[in-house]
């Protein structure tokens, strides 16, 4: 008994020694974890890369906006490396580029502490940052903290601005402006238009998002001559919406609109559905914008919901960096991944391309001379036109949604709004919910 | 008169050196070894509290948490929304750790064992849902630090690696005086302590009032290095979760077994997010399995830890935390018993 004793505190000893050994207690460890899928590229004489790092909700909550990480940045990546890198004037010669990922987790408090660990333990050169305040926020203060390029997307403008102002972080999105007149033009067409004083039940967590949009939805309702009902912001992860769905009940809520994770309102729809909470409309951010989502909840429960789009195959954009247009990308994933492309893995490629075309025009690894590039991108992208304000903000377009139930049982998402930008073409006409 | 013995000298210089190396990294470190040593020092100092509350006075909390939030919190508030300079949002974040100790001493002193942890607990998640839902806090949303200029990762740590070595010593001395004393025959047996003179009340709360505020200056250092603060992470059980793996893997009721503990917790992370890039993929949780089948392996085979085992096998230990009478072997009791 004692020999086995000995043999496992013996085992534990040399598995901590082999564990410091690999955890690697300086800079230099050289176990960055980009995929190293870099076919037809050279390596530089220096062996120097220029690294680009980024978290991502792999997995947790918000894994649906994860998906197709680093797929789709090193697809962008591997066009710019295939045609000989960037050249950079430091090392005198053209660099590959290199990608770190991490899973964050969906989680705020490690989104932050991997970042740091991008920046003092992978040195790379740009963070990027995207997905919903909560993985968006965390990032660019540690990048502000060490003052380290970032390329942020993918989170309303005001929810980012808010903890602002901003020296080293750019973000790209739309504003609560913005969603705000698209969920309107979606309620006008439905028949609701402002000054109807239809009941507009709001549903939105007490989480990054849910706060900012709050406090202007709930003004714009009033002073757009809606009726608010507004039963205060849920918690996270709640597992009963009873009392929330009796006031909106009581009532008389005509349209439920905010925005949610998929699991909130998938639990929160299915109990209403129990408990014969019937609206008129449903407009609702964040909980099904991808088709695996909206899956989740049920075809028969998704039928005739509706959502922003912030970006589709369909889009009339181009990228100037790499020729793509959003049907090229979406055909080559298919063909390689065999699904459909989801509305975040725009957001992720249009980072990808500003920060390359920033490097490329700055022919420098130096942060701040990257920095200002980045503030100076004026650039055609997969996502439509870049171009910083003076806040360091760029809005994007925005167009109203539908789900819809196919024959086949199948789940398709139309754009059935583009008042607020006429040139992405329409592919559907609004369906009334409980028809 | 204390006698210089040869383990005793070796023993001082070990801790020398220790010390001496510590202080050297800040200067010599690179970045990444002084993220990885300020990890360590923040988990060491929240493992040497919870072995304090729970290996010592026989206080098994399970939520420490509530202090990481509110100096978190502390910190955040006071800076971002009052703008008060850093030193004092930190001295802040531990006065009120401090006061909440002693404010929920009232009730929690009422209660041991499981009752008491189950309360910490509770009390910790109540907190959660009380910061998700204050608006002065901006509920979800988190709240950012702003201090500026914003010290770096080396300045937080020269801070941290102090605050562990201090709280070190402060366990040392407590332990050797006639509080540890009475923190021992409380774990062991309350009734017998208290009809011996001790005052149950009064010291669990100098321990809890103690470790709450170091806790909170370990939870103000820790937000503070990363930026921002939200309610989840703050009050998160994830926090009990490695005190609790840290003391039981180094050994519980030593000095040195938080230490080790800690140093094992943050390679195994470090692994883990090392062995999730090699493999391309995400491992969700697969971090908590590793720490759970290695607490269950020690559990069951060295249930004294690995500092623990490795002192009992050779009757020494790294950091002398308990008081023995001056002149008395320490064997004689094992041997008048066996007469």
């Amino acid at each position: 008994m004692m020999k086995k004793k000995k043999l496992l505190a013996l085992l534990l000893a040399s598995a901590m020694v082999c564990s410091l050994a690999l955890a690697g207690c300086n800079s230099n460890s050289g176990t960055t974890t980009e995929n190293p899928s870099t076919t037809g590229t050279t390596t530089s004489s220096s062996g120097k890369v220029i690294k680009i790092g980024f978290v991502n909700p792999t997995s947790g909550v918000l894994s649906g906006f994860g998906k197709g990480s680093p797929w789709v940045e090193q697809h962008v990546v591997d066009i710019i490396n295939n045609a000989g890198g960037i050249y950079i004037d430091e090392y005198g010669e053209n660099l590959q580029v290199q990608l770190v990922m991490y899973d964050c987790q969906s989680d705020s408090t490690k989104a932050a502490e991997l970042t740091q660990k991008l920046i003092e333990e992978d040195q790379v050169d740009i963070v990027l940052a995207r997905h919903t305040p909560e993985t968006v926020n965390p990032v660019l203060q540690v990048c502000e903290r060490f003052g380290v390029p970032c390329v942020s997307t993918d989170a309303p403008v005001d929810a980012v601005l808010a903890e602002g102002p901003y020296e080293w972080s750019y973000h790209s999105h739309w504003d609560l402006e913005t969603i705000y007149n698209c969920y309107q033009a979606m309620w006008t067409q439905a028949g609701y238009a402002p000054g109807s004083g239809a009941k507009v039940g709001l549903f939105l967590a007490n989480d990054a998002d849910g706060t900012s949009w709050n406090s202007f939805f709930t003004q714009k309702i009033v002073e757009n001559g809606y009726t608010l009902i507004d039963p205060g912001m849920f918690p996270a992860n709640t597992q009963d919406f009873s009392d929330i769905i009796n006031q909106f009940k009581s009532q008389g809520v005509q349209i439920l609109a905010g925005t949610a994770t998929n699991a909130d309102f998938s639990t929160l729809w299915r109990q209403a559905k129990q408990q014969g909470f019937d609206p008129e409309m449903v407009v609702m951010g964040k909980a099904f914008l991808l088709k695996s989502d909206a899956m989740a909840i049920g075809a028969d429960l998704m039928d005739g919901l509706c959502c922003e789009v912030w970006w589709s195959p369909t889009h009339p954009w181009q990228s100037a960096l790499t020729g793509e247009t959003p049907q090229d990308i979406a055909d080559i994933y298919l063909a390689e991944k065999g699904e459909e492309i989801t509305t975040p893995m725009g957001a992720k490629y249009y980072g990808v391309e500003i920060a390359l075309d920033a490097l490329q025009r700055c022919n420098s690894l130096d942060p701040a001379t990257i920095r200002d590039a980045i503030g100076e991108t004026d650039l055609d992208t997969i996502f439509g036109h870049v171009k910083y304000n003076e806040d360091h903000m760029n809005l994007t377009s925005l167009t109203g949604g539908q789900w819809v139930k196919t024959e086949d049982g199948d789940l398709e998402r139309l754009i059935i709004d583009n008042s607020l930008y006429p040139e992405i073409a329409l592919t559907g006409t609004l369906k009334p919910l409980n028809q | 008169m204390k006698k210089w013995t040869v383990g005793s000298m070796v023993r001082i210089i070990v801790i020398i050196a220790v010390i001496v190396f510590l202080y050297v990294m800040f200067f010599a470190g690179s970045r990444n070894a002084i993220r990885i040593l300020l990890s360590i020092a923040l988990y060491c100092t929240l493992g040497q509290m919870w072995n304090l509350l729970s290996g010592y006075a026989g206080m098994t909390s399970l939520g420490q948490q509530i202090f990481i939030g509110l100096a978190g919190y502390s910190v955040a508030v006071c800076t971002a929304t009052y703008g008060l300079p850093l030193w004092l949002a930190m001295i802040a974040g531990a006065i009120v750790c401090v006061i909440a100790a002693f404010l929920l001493s009232y009730v929690f002193s009422r209660m041991s064992g499981m009752y008491f942890a189950i309360a910490t607990w509770v009390t910790a998640e109540a907190l959660k849902i009380l910061f998700k839902s204050w608006g002065f806090v901006k509920m979800g949303a988190g709240m950012t630090i702003k201090v500026s200029p914003y010290p770096s990762t080396a300045q937080i740590y020269l801070i941290a690696v102090t605050v562990c070595i201090v709280s070190m010593f402060v366990v040392y001395f407590i332990l050797n005086s006639r509080v540890g004393l009475s923190l021992v025959a409380m774990r062991d047996d309350a009734g017998a302590a208290a009809s011996v003179g001790v005052n149950l009340f009064r010291t669990k709360l100098f321990c809890f009032m103690l470790s709450a505020g170091i806790t909170g200056v370990v939870g103000g250092l820790y937000y503070l290095n990363q930026g921002s603060i939200f309610p989840d992470g703050g009050f998160g059980n994830s926090w009990t979760i490695a005190a609790v793996f840290i003391v039981i893997i180094g050994g519980v009721g030593s000095m040195t077994g938080p230490v080790v503990g800690a140093i094992c917790y943050v390679v195994i992370t470090e692994v883990t997010v090392k062995i999730e890039n090699y493999l391309n993929t995400s491992l969700l949780g697969v971090n908590l399995i590793i720490l759970g089948a290695i607490a269950i392996i020690v559990i069951l085979f060295l249930p004294n830890g690995i500092i623990g085992t490795i002192e009992r096998k050779f009757d020494f230990e790294f950091i002398p935390s308990k008081r023995h009478a001056p002149d008395i072997p320490r064997n004689a009791v094992t041997e008048t018993q066996k007469k």
